[in-house]
């Protein structure tokens, strides 16, 4: 059975499954089945939306994490490629670098909070730097995988045909990597994204990971949901975005 | 005046040891064989006898410690654009187009640069020779295996080599597509006139297209026997005295394995 293809009433499935979800939620939020002091309706997370949407603090949150992640995903992956591909490339550098980074990328992102507060402070130098951390290491890893693993028989080729390192570089051996460095971003990003959160949570003033908890201290459970649906949501779509780059990027797969 | 007879390539006593868990393993045992320039040459034996291996010491992939390899009058020690190659597979570059692919190929040596209308003039003519006109744009993955090697074939001669190598670059074809590649090499090599070396471990294959075939002894790899084919152009496969010649290279081929049982198999 071909699992691609769907034909219209599969589209209504798929759709139509999670707006059943929805009402039954409705329905045991109003029928008083669950405590709506742990689970509130489906309306009262919307309104707690709207409500957060005019006053203007959703925007304000949203646009402070995004831009958080922003800042250090690009630190994260312009570091991680490069470093990548000098240590795909460069059998030294990958060895001077294996006992060091085995280490240090065990640790989970969270765990070097406290310390990157202590090193530079709260503000927003500090999420930054955990964000790109916490994209840092998938991106390498998969660059330096993806140009240590290139087709020796494509370098052959290069070889009969005297192209210099150069050529060899940005004509074979980045475009063969290509899907590799690409699942490292996939990765990468979702590492940035919760990341962000993670560090929202333990020491910020702002961010979705701040709405949330805050929202916790004061009895907001709306609010929660608002932002882990928002959190969802923005997942998924940096998810997609990912893909569709994948898309253009690997073409030729 | 006679027209010199020029030796385009000259292999003088090649030997060739592999280390395989630490232990030494003789592939090549010297080999001796001179190639006329123009020349198409095939070369069969059994699989693990060493053919490719002597096939990339010529090219300058595989470094060549015993012995030595003369082409075009230089001693072989790295890869040159005398030499082009194509191998079992098409290797090339899935990202690329087939005009790309083509293109990639072109290497200039030292300043000389070639302005972008003769590059596309080189890279056309050698797409009208291999026969992929209409295909320019298409990406290696939407050509057949066939096709794929007709690219790889333009990309070998592209820099206009002396000596175009081929490493069973039809071996992993259907048999339809094999003849139809066969006779398009033969067509290519008329035109274009280089000497050519084509390892192959299939006999009609080689009986087929060399003006010589080299019969390799098994590992390590001696030269066994080299039988002149003196059939004109174009060759019947079908016909008594290509069977001739077929036969006398499998009676080489088997002459030290257990012949008797074998003419049971032939």
């Amino acid at each position: 059975m071909d699992r691609s293809k769907r034909n219209p009433l599969d589209y209504v499935i798929i759709v139509l499954s999670p707006v059943v979800l929805l009402l039954l939620w409705q329905f045991v939020s109003t029928n008083g089945l669950v405590n709506p002091a742990f689970l509130p309706s489906p309306v009262k997370v919307i309104t707690a939306f709207t409500g957060l949407l005019s006053s203007g603090k959703f925007q304000e949150h949203f646009q402070t994490s995004i831009v958080r992640v922003l800042f250090g995903f690009s630190i994260g992956t312009v570091s991680g490629i490069l470093l990548g591909i000098l240590s795909g490339l460069f059998k030294k550098v990958d060895d001077c670098l294996t006992v060091l980074f085995s280490v240090l990328r065990s640790i989970p992102t969270i765990g070097l909070i406290p310390l990157i507060i202590l090193w530079v402070g709260i503000g927003e130098i500090s999420k930054v730097i955990i964000i790109a951390i916490g994209s840092f290491w998938s991106i390498l890893l998969n660059t330096q995988r993806g140009i240590s693993g290139t087709d020796i028989k494509l370098l052959e080729v290069a070889r009969i045909l005297k192209k210099d390192r150069l050529t060899v570089l940005g004509k074979i051996i980045l475009p063969a990597s290509m899907p590799s460095i690409i699942t490292g971003i996939r990765l990468g990003i979702s590492g940035a994204w919760r990341s962000v959160i993670a560090a929202e949570m333990i020491a910020s003033m702002r961010g979705i990971g701040y709405m949330i908890q805050y929202a916790r201290e004061m009895s907001q459970p709306a609010v929660m949901f608002v932002g882990l649906f928002t959190l969802g949501l923005i997942g998924l779509g940096l998810d997609l975005v990912v893909k569709a780059l994948e898309k253009k990027l690997i073409f030729w797969s | 005046m006679e027209k010199e007879i020029i030796n385009q390539i000259e292999i003088r006593s090649v030997s060739k040891q592999f280390t395989i868990d630490r232990k030494k393993v003789d592939v090549l045992n010297d080999i001796d064989l001179d190639f006329k320039q123009g020349e198409f040459i095939c070369i069969v034996g059994a699989s693990g006898c060493g053919k490719s291996t002597l096939l990339r010491m010529m090219s300058g992939l595989e470094p060549i410690e015993t012995g030595k390899i003369i082409i075009g009058g230089e001693e072989v020690t790295a890869p040159t654009l005398k030499t082009g190659m194509v191998f079992q597979e098409s290797r090339l570059f899935p990202w690329l187009s087939v005009e790309k692919n083509i293109e990639f190929g072109i290497t200039t040596a030292g300043k000389n640069k070639k302005s972008a209308e003769s590059k596309k003039e080189l890279v056309n003519n050698l797409i009208r020779l291999v026969g992929l006109k209409g295909f320019e744009k298409a990406l290696p993955k939407q050509l057949s295996g066939g096709m794929q090697q007709r690219v790889s074939i333009a990309r070998g001669l592209i820099n206009n080599p002396e000596v175009l190598l081929l490493d069973e670059p039809f071996g992993a074809l259907d048999a339809i597509t094999k003849i139809n590649m066969q006779n398009e090499i033969l067509r290519i090599w008329e035109t274009e006139k280089k000497t050519m070396v084509l390892v192959t471990h299939d006999i009609d294959e080689a009986v087929y297209l060399g003006d010589k075939v080299i019969v390799l002894s098994s590992r390590p790899g001696s030269v066994r026997k080299i039988i002149h084919v003196d059939l004109p152009r174009e060759r019947d496969r079908n016909s008594h005295d290509f069977a001739a010649v077929r036969y006398k290279i499998y009676k080489e081929f088997f002459k030290d394995a257990k012949i008797k049982e074998l003419e049971y198999y032939i």
